[in-house]
């Protein structure tokens, strides 16, 4: 009897002859895939990658477009201004800006702007355009133009209720710097102050009275100094209350408009050259590498807990199979 | 394993679509087809204990084969473990989803011996076929790695993910169990 070992080839199982002629044909032809799974790992794949261009032409496209806004472009976004300047005063100078309200609130802010040097006086002029439109006035305004040098610095006075928007108008005109607001809640200050016109008005007038009921000449002219010093405190008092409510009603814009920013078009006509190119290029592989960046950043998390899901799920069919042979 | 490559025989010489450069220096697919088809088959058979399935996973395995040709690491194994890796990944597939025996007997294949042996060498290869089949799939399978695939112990280590000295040891209790089912 042959050993085991020369049995158990004996015994080794032989592909089919047609079976083999299948296999080796599919073998000479690269394995083709069957109709169905290439066809919709080719969508699968054709939808991905149409996904991924859309997403990232909008992404540019927004991308792009904050950065004009933001300063970008300073001949596009001021050139909107006194439209909208305009627009705006049509409805907004109709408010009262001396509206009484219950509180009262001292506003200012302050804004910087960065422009080029040549664009300083268009900047200021457009900013106390958009003061005017709304209501405001300038309190005081002071340029200067030394050589290369350019800036401006701007007080404005702007109703208080239109404060915001002129604030939202002015940023539209250059690059913004540096902005703040600040208020201040002077109610009680101003209740004070009233209350203080309303006593002297009270002293006032029972002098008036007890001028009128003054029997001798003496008593008469004492009162009449009283009732002298007694009108001028009203009249104080009535100031003061009076300076608050003007505070209150008019909110100080601080503006300064420097011109520290390099001209955008170099060449005079406004040609596009193709130092201009160069620098579109630049700003376009900016735009570029800050949506790669952003594809990472959504990318690496996902990446970060796909990895170990494979795992666990290789883990975890590894061990089916182990299972399935062991069962049989 | 120049004997091995000579067990498949019949196989067509046409060869597959172009593979990429580094591909090629790492893994001769047409090669490493030409060698083992006949080999898979006989493995994921003896595995599955059916003929139809061992066709279906035997192509299959090639067609996955073929496919991540590219990941192929020479350092990690020989082609041919990673090739019975596949096979034996695709095998266990297919347990997995029929959870059942072999309904198509595996017919002897070798030529006839002269008549006066015929008989006695038909009933013994028989009894191996019988006992083989009553081992436990596992058994089965080192033994089917071994004998049918022409695997080296460190091979059969690499396809079932043990340490080469564990492959001898479990193989070697896969034959002492064949004895005793073939004693028994």
């Amino acid at each position: 009897m042959p050993d085991l070992e020369t049995l158990l080839r004996d015994v080794r199982p032989t592909p089919d002859p047609a079976f083999t002629a299948r296999l080796d044909a599919k073998a000479a032809a690269g394995f083709p895939r069957r109709r169905r799974a290439p066809r919709l790992r080719a969508h699968f794949a054709a939808l991905s990658l149409a996904t991924a261009t859309a997403a990232g032409l909008v992404l540019i496209v927004v991308l792009i477009g904050r950065h004009v806004q933001t300063g970008g472009d300073d001949s596009a976004t001021t050139a909107s201004a006194p439209s909208e300047a305009a627009r705006d005063a049509a409805g907004g100078s109709a408010a009262a800006p001396m509206s009484p309200e219950r509180r009262a609130v001292l506003r200012n802010a302050s804004l910087t702007l960065s422009t080029t040097p040549g664009n300083v006086e268009k900047t200021a002029d457009r900013a106390i355009s958009i003061t005017d439109a709304l209501g405001g006035y300038v309190a005081s305004s002071s340029t200067d133009m030394s050589g290369d040098h350019a800036s401006a610095q701007l007080q404005l006075k702007l109703p208080t209720d239109q404060l915001d928007t002129g604030l939202a108008q002015l940023s539209k005109l250059a690059h913004v710097k540096a902005r703040s607001q600040q208020a201040q809640d002077v109610t009680d200050q101003r209740s004070t102050l009233e209350a203080r016109v309303r006593d002297a008005r009270a002293d006032r007038d029972g002098l008036r009275a007890r001028l009128r009921k003054a029997a001798t000449d003496a008593e008469r002219a004492k009162l009449r100094a009283k009732l002298d010093r007694a009108t001028r405190r009203v009249t104080s008092a009535e100031r003061d209350v009076a300076r608050i409510n003007r505070d209150t009603s008019y909110a100080t814009v601080d503006l300064a408009v420097e011109g520290t920013r390099e001209p955008a078009a170099a060449v005079p006509g406004g040609r596009w050259t193709p130092g201009d190119a160069l620098k579109d290029a630049g700003r376009v592989l900016e735009v570029i590498a800050g949506v790669a960046l952003i594809a990472l950043a959504i990318l690496i998390p996902v990446a970060i807990l796909a990895a170990p899901t494979a795992l666990a799920g290789r883990a975890l069919t590894r061990r089916r199979r182990e299972r399935a042979l062991q069962a049989s | 394993m120049d004997s091995e490559r000579d067990r498949s025989t019949g196989v067509t010489t046409a060869s597959t679509a172009t593979l990429p450069a580094g591909a090629v220096r790492a893994l001769d697919f047409d090669a490493l087809y030409r060698a083992a088809r006949d080999d898979v088959f006989a493995y994921t058979a003896t595995l599955l204990n059916d003929r139809g399935a061992a066709e279906d996973v035997t192509a299959l395995a090639f067609e996955r084969a073929y496919r991540r040709r590219s990941r192929f690491d020479a350092r990690r194994g020989s082609p041919r473990a990673w090739l019975f890796g596949i096979a034996r990944n695709a095998a266990l597939d297919e347990l997995r989803r029929r959870r059942r025996a072999a309904t198509t007997p595996l017919p002897e294949a070798r030529p006839e011996p002269a008549p006066d042996e015929a008989a006695e060498q038909a009933a013994e290869r028989d009894a191996v076929r019988r006992a083989l089949r009553s081992l436990q799939a596992r058994d089965r399978e080192l033994i089917a790695l071994k004998y049918h695939a022409d695997l080296s112990n460190a091979e059969i280590a690499a396809v079932v993910g043990v340490t080469p000295s564990n492959a001898g040891t479990q193989l070697h209790r896969a034959m002492t169990k064949l004895r005793e089912a073939l004693d028994a």
